[in-house]
């Protein structure tokens, strides 16, 4: 046997999985893919949510300036009358910008600019994000817009999902004990960790408000649970309401930025609806784990 | 157009399609299979192989940033995974040798991984190469690999890969040749 005729044979070798391993396989892998999906709700609720998380960080930074002295850059303002602004939300809604850090380019994807998230929140425990980002293949420079929308309903615990391009819908459920809505957690569970190193960033001129800044950063210890090494936050002095927050990386570079604050409007329970709009196709829900997957069979 | 295909496959995957996923299932399943069996010769174990590089590829989706093609990145993921296996059988007492030929006069009938005879016969003659070997040659035939990409893959030269891809095939196409002589006589 030549050499050439070796190689043929070997590329010729074929091997091909039976229907029952096939139908073995699939089932757990497209079970698997199921559950990251519903971590993958839980993630992005908890990105989505960093407006949420802002009040804590308020809050914390302001026990901390309480600490100090009781307010923030000499303005009068007390971390206690944040604390009763933040208890009197009914609605919040915001933008949240996120840059794409530090990879800009996934595979031959290019992903163009900013995801921008639209964030609503109506107490109590409903939650939606409309999430646009924009990518564009290098090869062609042709923009490709992706476009997602969770709704969550933390009261029965569902979130879903809705593809306004693909016009599918699924519903997800998840589990009642993660997470609590921050807000919440700010109130019933105080902060233990009081960041004491907060710093003043002084006042300056938001969309036409007065707004007081603070920049809180990661300590070595883990103290400082917050994504991001450094979180400026910016409140109203006359509201105490959040009017901008920005995680950033150590070397300053914005990674996610909450800006267009509005509390307290009118928002319509049709947003939050876990019924899909209509002219989508719902696609299946995550199923639940039969007891006769693969692993357990072993 | 595969690699575009395959560009808009991890793209739709990475945002969590179950039709993308279920399209590389398709597409690289027996490909893979094939590879695994080229390497390990034992229908189980590359079962649970296949089984691991697509469960273990399934739950990467959130981070997925794959920057090359989606074959190599899944040749790899099999490649590493069939390494470890072998390292933990070699370590694993009274565990099945997959460096051992096994091989099977005739075919199940509830066979799992279907192949045919000639298949058969050179996974039984790949195992008895040195695993570095097998690997080179795997790759490079089953997986169209360029050697340079195995030389990365296995961490060595350019030319300890040539080496291994050369005196694998002359060892393989001694056991085979020594077969068919066994055969005819």
């Amino acid at each position: 046997m030549g050499p050439d005729k070796i190689e043929n044979v070997v590329k010729k070798m074929s091997f091909k999985a039976g229907p029952e391993m096939n139908q073995q396989i699939w089932a757990d892998v497209s079970s698997k893919q199921e559950r990251a999906q519903e971590r993958r709700i839980t993630m992005n609720t908890r990105i989505a949510r960093f407006a949420a998380v802002a009040a804590i960080i308020t809050i914390a930074v302001l026990i901390g300036i309480y600490l100090f002295g009781g307010s923030i850059g000499r303005t009068g303002v007390a971390w206690a009358d944040v604390v009763r602004e933040m208890q009197q939300i009914r609605t919040a809604t915001w933008t949240e910008i996120g840059e794409p850090s530090p990879p800009k380019i996934e595979g031959t994807i290019r992903i163009a600019g900013s995801h921008i998230r639209q964030c609503a929140y109506k107490a109590p425990g409903h939650e939606r994000q409309d999430t646009t980002q924009v990518l564009i293949d290098p090869r062609t420079e042709q923009p490709t817009e992706f476009k997602l929308i969770h709704i969550i309903d933390r009261n029965v615990c569902k979130a879903l999902i809705l593809n306004p391009q693909e016009k599918t819908a699924s519903v997800h459920s998840f589990d009642p004990g993660f997470p609590q809505n921050p807000l919440y957690d700010v109130f019933l569970n105080p902060p233990e960790n009081i960041p004491s190193d907060a710093q003043s960033l002084g006042t300056k001129q938001i969309d036409n408000r007065q707004a007081i800044g603070f920049r809180l950063q990661k300590k070595d210890d883990g103290t400082y649970p917050w994504s991001g090494d450094i979180t400026d936050i910016w409140v109203d002095a006359k509201t105490r309401l959040l009017v901008m927050l920005e995680i950033k990386a150590a070397d300053g570079s914005c990674l996610f930025r909450l800006t267009d604050f509005v509390f307290n409007e009118d928002l319509d329970d049709s947003l939050f609806s876990l019924e899909p709009p209509p002219g989508y196709t719902q696609t299946a829900p995550p199923q639940i784990r039969s007891a006769t997957t693969r692993e357990e069979g072993k | 157009m595969i690699e575009i295909e395959d560009e808009l496959l991890k793209r739709k995957f990475k945002s969590g399609s179950k039709d993308a996923l279920h399209c590389i299932y398709e597409k690289y399943r027996d490909y893979l299979l094939t590879l695994v069996m080229a390497l390990v010769n034992n229908d189980n174990l590359a079962e649970d192989i296949l089984h691991d590089v697509f469960v273990t590829f399934t739950q990467s989706s959130g981070k997925f940033r794959l920057c090359g093609s989606l074959k190599g990145y899944l040749s790899a993921c099999a490649v590493n995974r069939c390494r470890d296996e072998l390292r933990a059988r070699k370590h694993r007492p009274l565990s099945l040798d997959v460096d051992a030929p096994i091989q099977a006069d005739f075919d199940p009938p509830d066979r799992r991984i279907i192949s045919d005879e000639q298949s058969r016969q050179i996974a039984d003659a790949m195992v008895q190469l040195p695993y570095e070997q097998r690997e080179v040659i795997a790759l490079h035939l089953n997986a169209a690999m360029k050697l340079r990409h195995i030389a990365r893959l296995q961490n060595v030269s350019v030319s300890t890969v040539k080496g291994r891809y050369r005196y694998g095939l002359q060892k393989l196409r001694s056991v085979l040749n020594g077969r068919l002589e066994n055969g005819t006589r």
